[in-house]
């Protein structure tokens, strides 16, 4: 018999048990289960997608045709890595992956529903483009940007992000970002603050920390070395005071030891007595604690 | 409202099926039906659903009878299929499409998501061409579409060698 057509809410039902090479194929088979699935897959783009043979990018060269914004419009959640290492094996290297950055920033701008993204890219260049899309993305919850520092490509102020994500619980930061705050010039004032929950962050960048009052999870990543001026920042600052408030629970510190480096570490509005935390071998072991009532975790 | 009472129900070609009515609770239109307007004593008539598929409907519907678990649901994707369900659905495609139609419309969702799932299986790890053979559909992208996707197919597989 011929295949009854099925109504739509069934086909997404059958599409929510498959895997993502199967719906992709399932693209391919009509035209209605094509135009069923492409924004199912559309509400969430993976990393692997883009290296998947199958993933219907072909549609991001048509700029203008309605049907690829409505796609945009499901986007919830985007994934995006072109560094080559992470391309599994020669054969999944595709020439479709080939978007640059400004088509990103084309697609950014037309996701307004996007919740969480991840950015894991080289610029070769300043790309005012991308960041301004970024910065429209108001419903932001979770952002990971890794952009490794290029010499082409000035470091991005995180203070410039503060105002615009209201809604943004999850933060991690790597590269080419730095905090004004941190040369004393463009302080924050002290009342700014971010709803942050988990913050990922440069170790120079700690002050952030005073800022974000409900955090939870901190998570300081291994500096960076690559910047001269940063470089001579860390060494002026041998001892980082990491001023955090008192709702955090998880801290997970990369050593730096062996940089010379010591934290002290104060829980903010807590008068409580300084205890010393059980220290996990490997890690950091130059930490000075303040008070470590309200850290439950070291990870 | 006694747990034993039993409801008439009656097929697409007027088939009359007698059944109790805690089976006839599993689907959710006839359970808010029979809430809303009361056991009437008259056949309840569901024209979208053939005789033979209703016969299988309440098949499934009697062997999960006392299954405390019938409407907690089970969203869990990669949960095995149990035996006597894998056999259920040993059935021609016409009549699995016709089940998933019917739970679809009776609101049984355990059988719902089983028949889709069962459909999810057999599209699994196929190429759209094959798909289209499992399914009987009909290519209708036209040849400069089906083209495009060849070419860049072809690029894919010089990548390959």
């Amino acid at each position: 018999m011929p295949a009854p057509t099925l109504p739509t809410e069934i086909v997404l039902t059958i599409a929510r048990n498959l895997d993502r090479p199967s719906i992709f194929a399932a693209l391919k088979v009509c035209r209605q289960w094509s135009v069923i699935l492409g924004p199912f897959i559309w509400t969430s783009i993976r990393k692997m997608d883009w290296h998947h043979p199958s993933f219907p990018i072909e549609k991001c060269s048509i700029s203008l045709d309605p049907t690829f914004n409505l796609c945009m419009n499901q986007l919830i959640s985007l994934e995006w890595h072109n560094n080559a290492s992470l391309i599994r094996t020669k054969a999944t290297l595709y020439p479709r992956l080939q978007i640059r950055p400004s088509r990103l920033a084309y697609f950014l701008s037309m996701a307004s529903k996007l919740t969480s993204l991840t950015l894991r890219m080289e610029l070769h260049g300043p790309d005012p483009c991308l960041f301004d899309a970024i910065r429209g993305l108001s419903n932001l919850k979770t952002l990971d940007i890794d952009l490794p520092p290029t010499m082409n490509v000035l470091p991005i102020p995180i203070e410039s992000m503060f105002p615009l994500f209201s809604r943004l619980e999850e933060l991690h930061l790597q590269g080419s970002f730095y905090c004004c705050e941190r040369d004393r010039r463009t302080p924050l004032p002290d009342e700014a603050s971010w709803a942050i929950k988990s913050l990922t962050i440069d170790p120079i960048d700690t002050s952030l920390t005073r800022h974000c009052p409900r955090l939870t999870r901190l998570e300081l990543l291994q500096p960076m070395f690559s910047m001269k001026r940063k470089k001579r920042l860390m060494q002026l600052q041998v001892t980082r005071l990491i001023q955090a408030p008192s709702s955090l629970k998880v801290l997970k510190l990369f050593s730096l030891t062996s940089y010379g480096m010591t934290y002290e570490f104060r829980v903010h509005h807590s008068g409580g007595k300084p205890s010393e935390p059980h220290l996990l071998p490997g890690q950091p072991r130059a930490i000075r604690w303040w008070s470590t009532q309200d850290v439950v975790a070291l990870l | 409202m006694s747990a034993h009472s039993q409801i008439l129900l009656t097929s697409s070609e007027g088939t009359e099926f007698i059944i109790d009515r805690d089976i006839a609770d599993k689907s959710m239109l006839l359970k808010c039906m029979l809430e809303d307007i009361g056991e009437i004593g008259q056949a309840v008539p569901l024209p979208n659903v053939s005789g033979p598929i209703l016969t299988k409907v309440i098949e499934y519907c009697t062997h999960h009878r006392d299954d405390p678990n019938f409407l907690s649901a089970n969203d869990d994707v990669a949960a095995e299929i149990d035996e006597w369900d894998l056999e259920y659905c040993k059935v021609d495609q016409g009549t699995l499409y016709e089940l998933i139609l019917a739970a679809n419309y009776l609101d049984i969702k355990p059988l719902m998501d089983l028949t889709c799932k069962t459909v999810a299986n057999m599209i699994k790890a196929k190429s759209p061409e094959e798909i289209r053979k499992t399914f009987n559909i009909t290519n209708d992208f036209t040849p400069e579409e089906e083209d495009q996707v060849r070419r860049e197919n072809g690029k894919g597989s010089r990548r390959l060698s």
